[in-house]
């Protein structure tokens, strides 16, 4: 711990600096805000020397993720960034990295999609890609992106998992943010991720054919492995986050609980919305209202048994949602609601999505949503679900 | 892999359902497709090899004497070797 | 088409790469193409292959027809694949790892993951130089589908998107002239090819694994399912498109266009576009609107390519014919650098002692006696070995050959259209019996059984080049275009 350095820098620009300590061997990437700032640093990177790797100015984000197979089937470690109409133009090719068991390793600057168009913030692009058998980790702050950015080639790469890993930083809410972080020394980072050995690369010294046609004799066996294998990473992201926390000495779970101890009502957040809320929970505890925060880290593969673990004992558990399911609600209010359904007491969910294409929401805004929350726990609301801070 | 697709658990399934066992396709038996078989007058053959090459399938074998033959096991019966060879050594007639 | 021969099938690798099982149609060219394609890549190579009806006739899990390593992953994204493929070993070379030979990537994909979905990407890999080989199967559909139409389905035919109707031809528009784009982008090596004409296919295939940037060949690859015809026509009407101009061979080497089969007399569209049930409905006078097109894109093509006025460049591998036997022996020394060079090319690697000797024998016209020992030494085999092989092959000649080395076909289909006759006549206007070269070097004569050539019979073929439907007048005329 003694050798990390405390640097003031873009959250972006500490992605960048991951990447090339990691030795990264490919970046394809396609330019789109609020990207931008990884892959451009990326360039600079290996344009000054600093980084050993082929980066392909390739000619889109379809393309940018199909050449990321090529490379990690090689045995090559890949890295890859993108944001908003980017991960959509990617949707069909996420399904076969994971399906395939590629190691890569993509960083989203979560971005509102289109239309109307608008390059801010919220979480609706990785929203409609959660059902694509990545391993999904959001982050709260620039420290936790840079940890999880080391992390996320720890676990793609680990033998038990081989699965690509999508690390999602609210876009310029975080990717934008200057904070003071701890980046580790090249030491520390090589001892904590070894090499990368792909162990079935395309090599004609011991050739594999990787994508056959599976009709439906074999369709399921096929995806029930998939969807085994995601559920048996879950422990090894854990071990991997603990032998963080002996390394580096910050501890990260799947799913954190804020001022949660013995609250009747929590609050459910992902991304860095989480930092406002614990304020605004601070706030509210002073003046004596009885509130906690949770927040999910892990989204996929999901950890049921830590969310209702913190979940348990609560009443009402109001979910803020930056996404729109349409015709649906907040997507991750959906889910929590379907988690919690086998408890045998559970919390009530009320659902609120808000932080929409870039909306800010203030601590006030938070302690807002917390009152109205009650309110709907208590008398109802005449809809499945509301909008948080839109003008009638 | 020795099992076949039906008999195959999703235990069996490669990591990334990868096939790791090349060529082994051979396995398959699409001669049972044909519809019409060729037969030969190897007196004729120039031992020129076209039909070899011309094989959709890869399937005809030179014989111990140097002429050439398809295996009935890959042969789908589809004639090109039949209507290419320049001698006309191959006559496809139906199967029986 | 350098390094014609006899039995020049008998000069293909045994070797099934692709291998049998596969479920693709009965008599389909596809699979034919991949088959005879693979022999030639060899076995240090990656293929990315796209959907469409070579990736799912080929491998069905847990099975697989192929034995290099192999990667399917979408219908649109092959090339970007590729690139991916290609700048991770480049990458992982640099800082020594992965293989540690040479390894090409191979990507491969239908008409339409080509020239339709797949463009964009195509051309961004292409722009942006690296290292692969794009190999497109066109045969001018969706197939895989259900006979779609595609932007690479020839004017007038009629798919299940396109189909013919009271008010329809089919296809209204013209092909897409794939190669040209391709070879608008400045890339090395561009070339059209077809399995009928497998010798040419290999040699091109051969050409562009010896680039270190991106080659393109679009490959012509009949399908009786989706066009309509009997099985067994498979390779003739590959011959057919290639002979009526509609799918001409060519090379895009660097820019320069070279014609691989410059035809004298095109054969008229009808033939190839009634023996097809996709044309069957063609009115006349549209077959007529056909045949005025291709004659006017043929004869474009002939302007574009060099070969009409160099013969000679169509067999760019020849470095050195002697001009007399002192000649020969004074060029000694070169002689084994040449060797030398062609060893190392093949990493002296004694499995590949024929093709060591095609390039020998393409550089010198024969086989001297000293490179054979040269090539004994450097493959570390006894020299009986070398000159077993270079005997056993009739393509193979021990003795000094002449600049233009002219090929009589005697072939069954040939021998019947007068070919005994074409012979005597070469004979006499050369003065010098089968296997003898005139006094000035200026030419060597050679009989063969069959060149694969038939429908074109009686064909002579010097220096790599078919003269189709060639007569004892039209002899002496042919011999002065040859200096
Ligand atoms: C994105 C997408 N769109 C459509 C398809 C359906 N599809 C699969 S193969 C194919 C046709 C392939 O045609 P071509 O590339 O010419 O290859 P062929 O089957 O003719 O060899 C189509 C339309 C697909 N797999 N993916
Ligand atoms: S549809 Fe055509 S290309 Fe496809 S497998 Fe059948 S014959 Fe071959
Ligand atoms: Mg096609």
């Amino acid at each position: 711990m003694a050798e990390e350095t405390r640097v003031g820098t873009e959250v972006s620009l500490a992605v960048g600096e991951i990447v090339r300590m990691v030795n990264t061997d490919v970046i394809a990437a396609y330019p789109i805000t609020p990207q931008t700032h990884i892959v451009e640093h990326l360039a600079e990177l290996v344009a000054d020397g600093k980084l050993d790797a082929d980066f392909i100015t390739i000619e889109s984000e379809h393309s940018a993720l199909s050449a990321c197979l090529g490379s990690a089937a090689v045995g090559a470690r890949t890295f890859t960034a993108t944001a908003g109409q980017g991960l959509e133009l990617m949707h069909e090719v996420l399904f076969v990295a994971s399906a395939m068991r590629l190691p890569i390793v993509m960083a989203v600057a979560n971005r509102a999609l289109s239309s109307p168009l608008n390059v801010w913030g919220d979480h609706s692009d990785v929203m409609a890609a959660r059902d694509a058998g990545w391993i999904q980790i959001f982050t709260e702050n620039g420290q936790e992106v840079v940890d999880t950015m080391l992390c996320a080639f720890r676990m793609a790469e680990d033998r038990r998992v081989l699965l690509p890993v999508m690390v999602n930083i609210d876009g310029f809410h975080l990717s934008h943010m200057i904070e003071p972080m701890f980046l580790p020394s090249q030491k520390e980072v090589d001892a904590f991720v070894p090499p990368n050995h792909y162990p079935f690369p395309l090599d004609p010294n011991k050739p594999v054919a990787m994508g056959d046609f599976a009709p439906p004799i074999i369709y399921t066996e096929a995806k029930w492995s998939q969807e085994i294998n995601i559920e048996h990473s879950a422990p090894v992201i854990r071990e991997i986050w603990g032998e963080f926390a002996t390394q580096f000495g910050r501890t990260y779970r799947p799913v954190e609980s804020y001022r949660a101890e013995g609250a009747k009502t929590l609050l459910l957040t992902m991304g860095s919305f989480s930092e406002t809320a614990m304020t605004a929970v601070d706030k509210m505890r002073a003046a004596g209202i009885d509130i906690g925060l949770i927040r999910i880290r892990l989204w996929r593969p999901f950890p049921f048994a830590e969310f209702r673990e913190a979940a348990k004992g609560a009443d009402t558990l109001i979910v803020l949602d930056r996404a729109i399911s349409f015709g649906v609600g907040g997507p991750v209010a959906a889910e929590a609601r379907s988690a919690l359904y086998p408890m045998e007491k559970r919390p009530r969910v009320v659902s609120f999505v808000g932080g929409l294409g870039g909306r800010d929401i203030t601590v006030a805004g938070f302690e807002e949503i917390v009152k109205r929350g009650k309110e709907i726990a208590a008398h109802g609301s005449p809809r499945e679900f509301e909008i948080f801070g839109v003008r009638e | 892999m020795s099992k076949n697709e039906t008999e195959l658990t999703w235990k069996d399934i490669e990591v990334g359902a990868i096939a790791c066992d090349p060529g082994s396709a051979r396995g398959y038996k699409t001669g049972d497709w044909r519809s019409q078989r060729p037969t030969y007058n190897h007196a004729r053959c120039l031992k020129c090899g076209l039909c070899m090459i011309y094989c959709p399938e890869g399937c005809i074998y030179e014989n111990a004497e140097g002429k050439f033959e398809a295996s009935l096991f890959h042969c789908k019966g589809c004639g090109v070797c039949a209507k290419e060879c320049p001698t006309m050594v191959i006559t496809m007639v139906e199967e029986g | 088409m350098d390094k014609q021969s006899v039995f020049i099938p008998k000069l293909i690798s045994r070797k099934e790469p692709f291998a049998p099982g596969h479920r693709a149609c009965i008599g389909c060219g596809e699979a034919l193409a991949v088959r005879q394609l693979c022999k030639e890549l060899g076995d240090n190579v990656i293929v990315v292959n796209a959907t469409g009806c070579m990736e799912i006739i080929a491998s069905q899990l847990p099975n697989t027809s192929w034995t290099v390593p192999w990667m399917h992953t979408l219908f649109e994204n092959t090339a970007a694949v590729a690139s991916g493929a290609s700048a991770g070993l480049r990458a992982m070379k640099r800082k020594g790892k992965g293989p540690s030979q040479y390894v090409k990537v191979v990507g491969m994909g239908g008409d339409g993951a080509t020239s339709d979905i797949g463009f964009g990407a195509l051309s961004g890999a292409l722009q942006r130089g690296h290292d692969f080989l794009y190999i497109c199967l066109d045969n001018e559909a969706y197939m895989n589908t259900g006979i779609q139409q595609s932007s690479a389905t020839p004017f007038g035919a009629s798919t299940t998107t396109g189909p013919a109707g009271e008010k329809s031809l089919g296809q209204v528009s013209w092909k897409k002239n794939l190669p040209a784009i391709v070879a608008a982008h400045d890339v090395p090596y561009v070339a059209t090819a077809c399995p009928s004409y497998f010798h040419d296919m290999l040699s091109k295939v051969r050409k562009a694994m010896a680039v270190r940037g991106p080659a393109y060949i679009q490959v012509l690859s009949v399908c009786p399912t989706g066009w309509r015809c009997a099985t067994n026509q498979t390779i003739r009407l590959g011959r057919l498109a290639v002979e009526s101009g509609m799918f001409p061979l060519y090379e895009v080497v660097n820019g320069e266009y070279t014609l691989s089969l410059d035809l004298p007399t095109l054969r008229p569209v009808r033939e190839y576009l009634k023996a097809q049930g996709r044309f069957r409905h063609l009115p006349d006078h549209e077959i007529d609107y056909i045949q005025t097109r291709v004659d006017k894109e043929y004869a474009k093509l002939r302007k574009l390519s060099r070969v009409a006025k160099a013969p000679a460049a169509a067999r760019p591998a020849v470095t050195h014919v002697p001009e007399s036997q002192g000649e020969i022996a004074a060029g000694l020394p070169a002689l084994q650098e040449t060797v030398d060079g062609i060893l190392a090319r093949y990493r002296n690697d004694p499995a590949l002692l024929i093709s060591i000797l095609q390039d020998i024998q393409a550089a010198y016209n024969y086989l001297p006696k000293e490179s054979m020992e040269r090539v004994g030494s450097g493959l570390n085999i006894p020299l009986s070995q070398v000159y077993s092989v270079a005997t056993f092959f009739k393509a193979f000649s021990l003795k000094p050959r002449g600049r233009n080395l002219i090929h009589v076909c005697l072939g069954t289909a040939c021998h019947v259209h007068g070919a005994a006759r074409l012979r005597d006549k070469i004979q006499r206007a050369l003065n010098i019996e089968p296997g003898g070269t005139t006094p000035d070097f200026r030419f060597t004569l050679e009989t063969v059984n069959c060149v694969g050539a038939c429908a074109l019979g009686p064909v002579v073929m010097i220096n790599g080049k078919y003269h189709g439907q060639m007569t004892a007048q039209k002899v002496d005329a042919l011999l002065k275009s040859y200096t």
